[in-house]
């Protein structure tokens, strides 16, 4: 029987912020480009502050229930039947989210890399290392991403300070984009890319009780805000606004397009792995957190009979979109849009219900 | 045979008379079996037909099989305890009459065929039945004749004794021997006669004295073999379990460095010692170290490595998650760090619990040399696990999917280079890598100097040779070279065995998706190892889970800054340096006073 056990404050930190963080590397840089041009940069330290509101929200929840998760709150709150329908429902979208999370990267993978390799075979290999972290357990996940995310860290900053070769700065203008208004609205609408935060909610019985909750919360959406803003920083340096909107994945063109002489030049290997590592954990987070709702709801103790068969149904979900346009210009562009709707609703209907019907745990 | 092949391939209609498939049942068939001998050598006029009819049986269910078997498990165990009883009852205490404890003791000792197990019969002070019991061969024979048997039989010696059983007296006043218990449970004697303590059996007493007296032939302490160092003891262990624990009382001459001797094995007795720092180690480590060692029901042990896998967590790593050393001085280390040793007789190592990933990496060099030096050391042995375990498998990704990722210079040369090359890129890796093992065991294997002959001349005619036939490619060669070399660099043995295993591993998902599938390959790799567990100490501890540590993982510190016991062991005694580590430097040096 795998348990989620307990695990630390650095060990919740890694697993947020690099679950947050990947969309940078994908598709999101180049949607936001045709958003709000350059204004990409300081527009997400906007919806960081967004999310940081939505995350209060959750946070003030877990006060009133200290030390237990989403699924326990919404027991005790809504009881056990209206509880297991909005749980259901939420598993079934945390899986989607996690399935389009995994055709995006299969997708730009194949673009990039493997362009010669079938989806659902890039699929089958990434499933099994899914499988190997969630039967190994939450514990795991969380410890993989704390010894992964030294790596990722010094591949991310070893990218960015090697393209400032490439760095324009007259490609910042115009500021202020298409406008202060549209960034505005963008910005709150976008703060769907910090949303995986909630999953702190579904994860909260296996950290140290509300106080350290709120400081793991702040500081992923802190330090993810910061990589977000420099990474969007950086492309906006490196490609105008128009060459930008175009390019599938700009932080794997930026590294492809570093070149110090003969035998420096072309970073993307170091990327690339950057960007496997981080998608796998990110893909598996969100994968166990909907697997978790799903064990609670019909109170599954031991989770890893369960993993094959889910497995399966995300696999499945990731071959229903017919290619790459339809995963960006559908999934993905709904996902950012209303992806924070989708992350934050649960904890906002708990909140006003327990407010309304008085529930309450003490501290 | 070419009948019975055919047979195979042919339909036959099912003969009504013959006998149909049911399940084998042992107990069933035996019957059968007997039933059939009885009958042929009995009944020769019978037809096979009566006898088919007369074997059929109903057939049981699965449930009735298993339960009857258990049943004749069960009793088959009561039978042969019953045989152990009768023979040696070794619960049974020893009796006050002589005769009955020499017939006992030959029972158990299988006497007169068993011939080196010595029993010899005198009189105490011309007057008492006594004697003495050993193993031939096992007993410092000087002890028997020089300070046992001449004593014993001295009229003189024995005078005030006022009669009775003369036990205590001749323990308090006759024999000059250091160590002397008085025992009188068989199950305790016995053991320590098969260790080579000599029995004191005396007429008239139910107790007997039992005398250090071991004096087999052993092997002097030599230097290390394979934990060689440059600056720091030159000391290894031997397969003498006392000599051992002196190399370490010498080392840590501390009262509170404690030794636990325990039995584990049942059959050949082996003697295990458990060594801890009472007021350092967790109790909690030290209890669950005891209860799996004392656990063990296992007939047969002959050294650490097997008592290292009958104690060891496994879960899906090849990792080891014990250290196995054959240094004094390192075991004298993680015993001061608050972990725990065991050390078995039989065998020059020691092994130590709970450890860490990075305990595997780290040599008793590091600390001899300056912290630089140290750090500098740990680095190149961190490149080295890193390129034995990942270049093969980045290479083949790079050759195999990501042509484009090499500069034009170098990618020239590979492909020049690869021409002449008839294989698949992988076949020719796989050929390289395989030979370069069997050099290395092959080298390992060859007694003495041959060996390191046979390693280098191997690697350097096969290699050339390989490459001047076009079987591969010199770029390759440098790589499976620089691997190998990487993975000599890993001081740990078992370690190392992993690593080059990983290898192979990673090779196979290079192949089949490049640097994908090493991704994959090594998430797998980090999934399975983050989540094993050395004595409950989590193995990547203290980076993966984060917990309070000195700078002492890759890079070391000074000594003096290194204050604290490593904090996933939970030690009773956190500390380990004072305040005024360096009581000689002034106020605000490094490691200077803490106050003037």
């Amino acid at each position: 029987m795998n348990k989620e056990g307990k695990f630390g404050y650095h060990e919740a930190i890694s697993l947020m912020v690099i679950t947050i963080v990947m969309k940078v590397f994908f598709t999101g840089p180049a949607i936001i480009m045709s958003t709000v041009g350059t204004a990409g940069w300081y527009m997400i330290i906007l919806s960081m502050l967004v999310a940081i509101l939505g995350f209060m929200i959750l946070l003030s929840l877990l006060k009133r229930f200290n030390n237990k998760n989403i699924m326990q709150i919404s027991d005790l709150v809504l009881g056990k039947p209206v509880g297991s329908i909005m749980l259901i429902t939420l598993a079934a979208l945390i899986l989607l989210v996690s399935s389009i999370n995994m055709r995006e990267y299969i997708e730009v993978m194949k673009v990039y890399v493997m362009p010669e390799s079938p989806p659902s075979f890039l699929m089958v290999l990434l499933s099994i290392s899914v499988a190997v972290l969630s039967f190994m357990g939450l514990e795991t996940i969380a410890r993989y991403s704390k010894f992964i995310i030294y790596i990722l860290s010094a591949g991310y900053i070893l990218v960015i300070l090697l393209s400032t070769q490439n760095f324009v700065p007259r490609q910042l203008y115009p500021v202020l984009g298409y406008g202060l208004d549209k960034t505005i609205i963008t910005g709150l609408q976008r703060c769907s890319v910090y949303g995986d935060i909630a999953i702190l909610g579904i994860i909260a019985s296996s950290l140290q009780g509300y106080r350290e909750i709120k400081k793991i919360g702040l500081w992923s959406i802190l330090i993810s805000g910061i990589v977000f803003s420099t990474s969007l920083l950086a492309y906006s340096l490196v490609f105008p606004y128009t060459v930008g909107q175009e390019i599938t994945s700009p932080m794997y063109e930026m590294a492809s397009l570093i070149d110090y002489g003969g035998f420096l030049q072309r970073m993307e290997p170091i990327f690339l792995f950057l960007w496997n590592f981080g998608s796998f954990i990110e893909i598996t987070l969100t994968f166990y957190a909907a697997l978790m709702v799903f064990c609670h709801v019909f109170r599954i103790e031991d989770k890893r009979p369960v993993i094959l068969p889910m497995l399966t149904i995300l696999y499945c979900l990731n071959l229903i979109p017919r290619g790459i346009s339809e995963v960006i210009s559908v999934n993905i562009n709904r996902l950012r849009t209303w992806g924070g709707v989708l992350f934050f609703t649960p904890s906002i209907i708990l909140l006003v219900v327990a407010l309304i019907r008085k529930k309450k745990e003490a501290v | 045979m070419i009948k019975g092949l055919k047979d195979l391939f042919i339909y036959k209609k099912p003969d009504e008379n013959q006998e149909r498939f049911r399940f084998p049942e042992p107990s069933e068939e035996s019957e059968r079996w007997d039933q059939y001998d009885e009958n042929n050598s009995e009944n020769n006029q019978q037809g096979k037909q009566v006898q088919k009819t007369s074997r059929l049986k109903e057939p049981i269910t699965v449930e009735q099989m298993m339960k009857n078997k258990a049943q004749e498990q069960s009793s088959s165990n009561q039978n042969s305890k019953g045989k152990k009883s009768k023979a040696i009852n070794q619960d049974r205490k020893i009796s006050k009459s002589l005769d009955d404890n020499i017939k006992y003791l030959q029972d158990a000792f299988h006497l007169p065929v068993n011939q080196d197990i010595i029993i010899r019969e005198f009189k105490i002070a011309h007057r008492i039945s006594a004697c003495i019991v050993f193993i031939d061969g096992m007993i410092d024979n000087r002890i028997a004749i020089q300070f046992t048997l001449p004593q014993l039989m001295d009229v003189h010696a024995f005078e005030g004794f006022e009669g009775g059983c003369p036990i205590s007296f001749v323990k308090d006043n006759v024999l000059s021997i250091n160590q002397i218990v008085e025992m009188n449970k068989y199950q305790e004697i016995i053991p320590q006669i098969l260790n080579g303590l000599i029995a004191l059996f005396i007429d008239g007493c139910d107790k007997c004295l039992v005398m250090e007296s071991r004096g087999y032939e052993k092997r002097s302490v030599s230097t290390p073999m394979t934990e060689t160092v440059v600056e720091g003891s030159q000391e290894a262990f031997t397969e003498n379990l006392r000599t051992n624990i002196t190399l370490i009382r010498r080392i840590v001459k501390n009262e509170d460095l404690i030794t636990e001797f325990m039995i584990v094995s049942k059959t050949n007795n082996y003697l295990a010692a458990v060594l801890y720092m009472d007021g350092v180690a967790n109790p909690k480590i030290i209890k669950e170290v005891k209860r799996r060692v004392e656990s063990l029901d296992v007939d047969y042990i002959a050294g650490s490595g097997m008592l290292e896998q009958l104690i060891e967590n496994n879960r899906c790593t090849l990792f080891p998650k014990i250290i196995s050393t054959e240094r004094p001085d390192r075991i004298s280390a993680f015993l001061m760090e608050g972990k725990v040793a065991i050390i078995c007789e039989g065998t020059p190592f020691a092994l130590a619990v709970p450890i860490t990933f990075f305990d595997l990496f780290h040599s008793s060099e590091d600390s001899n040399l300056r912290w630089q030096f140290g750090s500098f050391l740990r680095i190149i042995r961190l490149m080295g696990t890193l390129i034995a375990l990942l270049l093969p498998g980045l290479w083949t990704a790079l050759i195999l999917y990501h042509q484009e990722m090499i500069p034009t210079t170098l990618l020239n040369s590979i492909i020049i280079s690869r021409t002449p090359v008839p294989f698949p890129f992988i076949f020719e890796l796989l050929i390289m890598e395989l030979s370069f093992e069997l050099i290395r065991e092959g080298g390992i294997r060859v007694p003495g100097v041959t060996g390191n002959t046979l390693g280098i001349i191997g690697a350097l005619i096969l290699g050339q040779s390989a490459v001047e036939a076009g079987i591969v490619s010199p770029s390759l060669i440098i790589i499976v070279a620089v691997s190998g070399l990487g993975n000599f660099a890993i001081p740990n043995y078992s370690l190392a065995l992993a690593v080059r295993i990983y290898r192979f591993v990673l090779i196979g998902f290079a192949a089949l998706a490049g640097f994908y599938g090493v991704s994959v390959g090594f998430t797998i790799l980090c999934a399975l190892t983050l989540s094993s567990k050395s004595f409950g100490v989590p193995f990547f501890s203290p980076v993966a889970p984060t917990t309070k540590s000195n700078r002492d993982i890759i890079m070391r510190d000074n000594i003096y800054n290194q204050a604290n016991r490593p904090d996933y062991l939970n030690a009773e005694n956190e500390k380990r340096v004072g305040d005024s580590p360096r009581g000689w430097l002034k106020k605000g040096q490094p490691g200077g006073r803490s106050n003037e």
